[in-house]
């Protein structure tokens, strides 16, 4: 039978009403603050094959849903039964982005027959490893990065398997929040079957996988219709990474050829350079979510994500490359590249479509640890923070300030709950005066955000881009670099690398820096009335204005019209 | 005697007048073109059609509710108050970062995607040189030359109001108020927001998108205020008598409502919850779930145990506001959404809404593009003859026309389009239901669903049948529930102040004091607004989590430094952290973030429950027939159409029927029944 438009959006409406039912369920009875507090999980409905119909949550959770549900597919075959869930988080069996993210894959049965899958991901805050968190700049195989499960069965008709649990005991440093985040995350996948059961119950089991994969195909003739619609071409973007993750002196390029032809894209990586020693490599799913994000972003943000990113582009990306490590090449510190290839892609991208082009985000992102042997409360703890860039400019506004980039989340961690908590002032966070891409349309600013640590600490960084940064487009400026340093301007001063572990004593000033947007569009075409007012908000200096955009400002900010006439060679 | 009082709800096309006799038990009810320009030009109109139609003084109301869009306004259509912002120097990213934001859909990839943008922007940010510590102690003095120089500039650049914030404020509130006193020195005429005084919270970014929002619409609001107790004088009323709905449901006097303009931008749809909460109370469904759809949206609100959901924090107009407030829900769709047909081919319904004008296709004023109420039309469900209360002539052929347009995208007729319409929104609508009641750890099946506003009683039951839910209530008016609930709901004002530290040693820390100052500022209010100093009632309230939490779950705290009270509130909070989330860690420690204290005065009610003699054997009689259509049957039934005021308590009938009023139509299913209780609700069984 033919879906109808009505049926098949109502049975839409309910897949989508029981994926956010799932990742609620999951966000609100795990157990650990970096799930609850940092959004880093999602939940999502497969068909049988594993490829998503639709999920909720982390758009680049998607190749990581298909490659995991894959290997579960392939391993168990016809041993699925009703009641199982399979626990997987190795990122080179399945499709884990790093070690900490750890898939739930519950098949779903109708009567006695595989229909889908109900699944859940959601990133652990420690599965053993070298360090707390799993994730060492250290690194340099993937058995430095904690425990790996490949395709088990954590759970069965008889409940969570004792054995599974008892490994994560001996081998996670928090394994209580590890065990308590999994089975919420088999809970959620099971409200998810049970929504499915009332829906395939109502509708048919032919009906429902009718309508998996027409909810699938209409995204997929989306994609197409929008690729038609553009000429033929082949375009070419790099970008390249601070340094293999070892050797300050051995950057990384990044190469990207995109050939679109008809209604077919295709994102060929080959020419990019072999993979690092150190923990910066993506496996291919990271690289395919990108690459499909940065897509999807500029060809229209309201196509529902799934399985036609699969369908509609072709990757080439041989193995033994940064965009597709081989064992055991280490990847825990794999969001900053991940986040270059997404910014390549737009750029490549807007060399074909160059009225779709926006600036790329500021590059810097990763997070930021301090350990101390006492917080406030007198016991030993870990202060996490996430540190995010800003949007690059668009054909029609500013870039927006402080976004998470690929994921467009903004992660919170108030000042007054930081120095409540932990022995640390927090002494400045401000937006950067010229930081911004300039442009018609200008990238959000930088910023920066400085702390005095009070008691002796072991700090992490693990970022990305302190040496090479983003770029303007269509004739927009690059943005700052981003840059972390301990004790600045003083004579203990130290630059820290991207990936970087150091002793903190107390009385120590740590400063991060991010990088503002690139800029869209030539600067002299910027409406002076939004430079003024750039300027009358410390984002852009007088100087600045009239240097790269050839404003002339009063110092009360007001335009000097003549001036800026002849500074624009339009008088 | 002969004493009225009288609530007025100002809404986005009508005003709404319900008023009740006090001796007498009568009432009466009105509805008045809303004049959005100068909302209370229909406050004296609705007023004077009260008293010339029930012949009564308006000198003598006993009582008169006010609910008000005024601040909203101002704050969805960007008309707020020209303010400056003071902060602590070195944080302007603090309030522009917008921490915690968590788009939706598209919003999390798009590169045009926004954060809501400050109110107040950066080139009005003022920085103070200050700095006080997470122990509350003063780490640097406030330099006070400096904040005599900004208070020369607010001066010279006529601001209109000032928002204060400064970090740990609430801990020490000295920098903001010895700021304060030096900018009014300079600036006597200044409204100056302070954040110890409007949210003394922990979480700096809410705290300040609170007090921006204060200082933003402050001065509108005072200005309403003000002009609207004049006009009002001047037709007699005693403005003493002047009472102003909150968003947290309960009413504060005129005299107060300028101090507290954050406290109004719920105002309107608050009055339903009261009116929900109150007939939850009197009619015997302590759990109910409001369905209150009107033109372009709907509310919903979870009614648990006669108690209506609160939340001490969410958005309103997408800014951060950390105040108390019922937890109403919006759907974005009313019965003006549009119908059309999406990029993916699918017909989608909403979010956009055709408005009051041109409104609906058949509405005849100019629309083409096909609503959900077009689609009610052509199914047979509305008379297009008789809309908005039998003042707009439409014309059902308008809405055929548009439908088979539509259908004419994806190859259907008018009428299955017009049934798809229905289908889709009703099946959105109970996806957002559902979703709602599942948050909070319920099962609709336990759930009655009330529905008001002009649309609700036409799609209740259909929703309700969706998701399990088998009773639906319709109220004698339920196009003037929230001026009803005006009339339904106590004087209530919440105070909150955050004093971070470990259950376990409360004991010995600052509890009684907080708990006394917070009871001291409602005993103030409560004479501000003309009440005894021991007339509220007071309720303690604790805002708790675990330790590495980062948000709280609020517990009733009575008696907490009684013996066993801390062991009460403690086994309190993980049972409440297990309902709403599933689990709870009893070994592990709690903190306490929050101190709270909920102060309520009663006021004379309008009853609900009045009894009405009752006819068990009376039959209800048709006041006409009419083709409608049904999904069950997939045909058109010839239904009876009944005047709801041709119904009376105790009278049932089965489906398919149709219940018209001036203020709305409610829709019986053919598998549904209809009784009429003893307080005159339509109570539908599915």
């Amino acid at each position: 039978m033919q879906l109808d438009p009505i049926e098949l959006e109502i049975i839409k409406g309910r897949l989508e009403e029981a994926a956010l039912t799932m990742e609620n369920q999951l966000f609100h009875s795990g157990y650990s603050p970096i799930l609850r507090e940092s959004f880093d999980g999602s939940a999502a409905i497969l068909d049988r094959n594993g490829g998503v119909v639709l999920s909720a949550g982390m758009p680049i959770h998607l190749f990581p849903y298909y490659y995991s549900a894959r290997a579960v597919i392939e391993i168990w075959g016809g041993e699925m039964s009703p009641g199982d869930s399979f626990l997987i988080n190795d990122p080179y069996l399945g499709g884990s982005l790093h070690v900490p993210d750890t898939a739930i894959i519950t098949p779903f049965f109708h009567g006695d027959r595989l229909a889908g899958f109900c699944a859940s991901m959601a990133h652990k805050p420690d599965m053993g490893g070298l360090v707390v968190g799993s994730s060492s700049p250290n690194a340099r195989e993937i058995y430095h990065e904690g425990i790996q499960f490949p395709a088990v069965r954590y759970w069965s008709s008889a409940g969570p398997s004792r054995d599974i649990e008892n490994m994560i005991k001996s081998n996670s440093r928090s394994s209580d929040e590890v065990i308590g985040d999994l089975r919420s995350q088999v809970g959620c996948t099971r409200v998810g079957c049970s929504r499915l059961t009332e829906l395939f119950d109502r509708y048919g089991t032919e009906t429902m996988i009718e309508a998996f994969e027409s909810l699938i195909a209409g995204s997929e003739r989306r994609i197409r219709a929008k690729v038609a619609a553009m000429p033929d071409g082949v375009s070419e973007a790099t970008a390249t990474l601070d340094h293999d993750g070892v050797d300050v002196a051995k950057p990384l390029t990044i190469r990207l050829k995109m050939t679109k032809a008809a209604d077919a894209l295709t994102l060929d990586f080959s020419s990019t350079d072999p993979r690092a020693i150190g923990p910066v490599n993506l496996r291919p799913q990271a690289m395919e979510s990108a690459s499909a994000v940065g897509v999807l972003s500029l060809l229209d943000p309201t196509i529902p994500i799934n399985d036609a990113c699969r369908r509609a582009i072709t990757f080439v990306n041989p193995p033994g490359t940064i965009t597709h490590a081989v064992k055991p090449n280490p990847i825990n510190n794999y969001y900053p590249t991940l986040h270059l290839v997404c910014s390549v892609t737009q750029t490549a991208f807007a060399g074909l479509s160059p009225d779709r082009a926006v600036a790329p985000s500021g590059l810097g992102v990763g997070g930021m640890l301090f350990g101390y042997p006492r917080k406030r409360n007198g016991k030993p703890g870990v202060q996490y923070e996430l540190m995010c860039p800003s949007l690059g400019g668009t054909p029609s506004q500013d870039g927006s300030f402080l976004v998470m980039p690929v994921a467009q989340i903004t992660p919170s961690q108030p000042i007054e709950i930081l120095e409540t908590e932990y022995p640390i002032e927090v002494l400045r966070f401000e937006p950067l005066i010229d930081t911004a891409g300039a442009g018609k349309y200008r990238g959000g600013s930088g910023w920066i955000r400085e702390y005095r640590i009070l008691s002796n600490a072991v700090c992490t960084v693990r970022m990305g881009q302190f040496a090479h940064g983003s770029w303007g487009i269509n004739g927009g400026h690059a943005p700052n670099l981003a840059s972390c340093a301990i004790n600045p301007g003083s004579n203990k001063e130290d630059q820290l690398p991207i990936l970087a572990t150091r002793d903190i004593a107390p009385g120590d000033i740590f400063r991060v820096v991010l990088a503002g947007g690139g800029g869209y569009g030539p600067p002299m075409e910027r409406d002076p009335a939004l430079v003024a007012q750039d300027a009358a908000d410390g984002i852009v200096s007088i100087a600045a204005a009239r240097t790269d955009y050839k404003v002339a400002l009063s110092d009360d900010f007001q335009v000097d019209a003549k001036t800026t006439a002849i500074l624009r060679g339009i008088a | 005697m002969n004493r009225w009082s009288v609530g007025i709800d100002t809404g986005g096309t009508f005003t709404d007048l319900a008023a009740v006799n006090h001796d007498t038990g009568a009432s009466f009810i009105a509805k008045v073109p809303s004049t959005p320009k100068n909302p209370d030009e229909a406050i004296l109109s609705a007023l004077q059609t009260f008293a010339g139609a029930t012949n009564s003084s308006l000198a003598e109301l006993a009582m008169f509710g006010h609910g008000t869009t005024v601040a909203t306004n101002a704050l969805l259509e960007g008309r707020g108050a020209h303010a400056a912002l003071l902060i602590t120097a070195g944080f302007r990213a603090a309030y522009m970062a917008r921490a915690g934001t968590r788009p939706r859909g598209a919003d999390l990839i798009d590169p045009f995607y926004r954060k809501a943008p400050p109110l107040i922007p950066l080139s009005r940010t003022y920085e103070a040189p200050e700095r006080i510590g997470f122990d509350g102690q003063v780490m640097r003095p406030l330099d006070e030359a400096a904040i005599r120089a900004i208070a020369q500039t607010l001066k010279q650049q006529n601001y209109e109001s000032v928002a204060i914030c400064f970090l740990f404020s609430f801990l020490n509130d000295a920098h903001e108020r010895l700021a304060a006193h030096i900018i009014r020195e300079t600036c006597p005429d200044i409204r100056i927001s302070l954040s110890c005084d409007v949210l003394p919270v922990i979480r700096e970014a809410p705290r300040i998108s609170t007090v921006a929002l204060d200082a933003y619409v402050g001065p509108i609001v005072g200005a309403y205020f003000d002009a609207l107790g004049e006009r009002t004088s001047a037709l007699g009323i005693d403005v003493n008598r002047l009472f102003i709905m909150q968003s947290n449901g309960g009413l504060m006097r005129l005299n107060l409502a300028a101090s507290y303009p954050n406290e109004t931008l719920l105002s309107g749809p608050a009055a339903g919850i009261a009116f929900a909460t109150e007939l939850a109370r009197t009619c015997g469904y302590p759990d109910l779930i409001t369905f209150d759809m009107g033109g372009t949206s709907t509310d919903t609100c979870l009614v648990r145990d006669n108690q209506a959901s609160v939340i001490n924090g969410g958005l309103i107009g997408a800014q951060e506001i950390g105040t108390s407030m019922v937890e109403i829900r919006t759907i974005g769709a009313g019965g003006g959404a549009i119908a059309s047909i999406g990029d993916d081919g699918l017909l989608k319904v909403g979010p956009r809404s055709a408005g009051a004008r041109p409104g609906p296709a058949c509405y005849a004023l100019g629309g083409t593009e096909p609503t959900v109420t077009d689609a009610n039309a052509m199914l047979g469900y509305v008379d297009a003859t008789k809309f908005l209360a039998g003042k707009l002539r439409g014309d059902a052929g308008l809405a055929e026309a548009a439908l088979r347009d539509l259908g004419s995208k994806i190859g259907i007729d008018a009428l299955a389009a017009a049934n798809g319409v229905r289908r889709v929104v009703n099946s959105n609508m109970a996806s957002a239901l559902r979703l709602n009641i599942g948050d909070k750890g319920c099962d609709p099946r336990d759930f009655a669903l009330l529905a008001f506003g002009g649309c609700g009683p036409l799609h209740a039951a259909d929703v309700a049948e969706e998701i399990g839910i088998k009773t639906v209530i319709v109220p004698a008016h339920p196009g003037v529930a929230c001026a009803m609930g005006l009339l339904m709901t106590d004087v209530k004002h919440a105070y909150a102040k955050s004093v971070p530290q470990k259950l376990s040693a409360a004991a010995a820390g600052p509890i009684s004091e907080v708990f006394a100052a917070l009871d001291e500022r409602a005993r103030e209010d409560a004479v501000r607004e003309g009440f005894e100093r021991s007339r509220p009632k007071l309720l303690h309230q604790l805002d708790i989590r675990y330790s590495q939490q980062g948000y709280q779950l609020t517990i009733d705290a009575p008696g907490l430094l009684d013996e066993n009270g801390l062991a009460r509130v403690r086994q309190a909070f993980d049972r409440l952290h297990e309902t709403t989330y599933g689990t709870c860690a009893p070994n592990e420690e709690a903190e306490i973030v929050t101190l709270r204290a909920v102060s309520t005065i009663p006021m004379p009610r309008l009853s609900l429950s009045r009894p009405v003699s009752q006819d068990d054997d009376a039959k209800a009689t048709p006041s006409e027939h009419r083709k409608a259509y049904y999904t069950s049957t997939q045909s058109f039934l010839d239904t009876p159409v009944f005047q709801r005021t041709a119904l009376r308590p105790g009278m049932k009938l089965s489906g398919p029927a149709i219940i018209e009023q001036l203020d709305s139509t409610t829709l019986i299913g053919p598998n549904h029944r209809l009784e009429v209780d003893a307080s005159g609700n339509l109570v539908i069984s599915i």
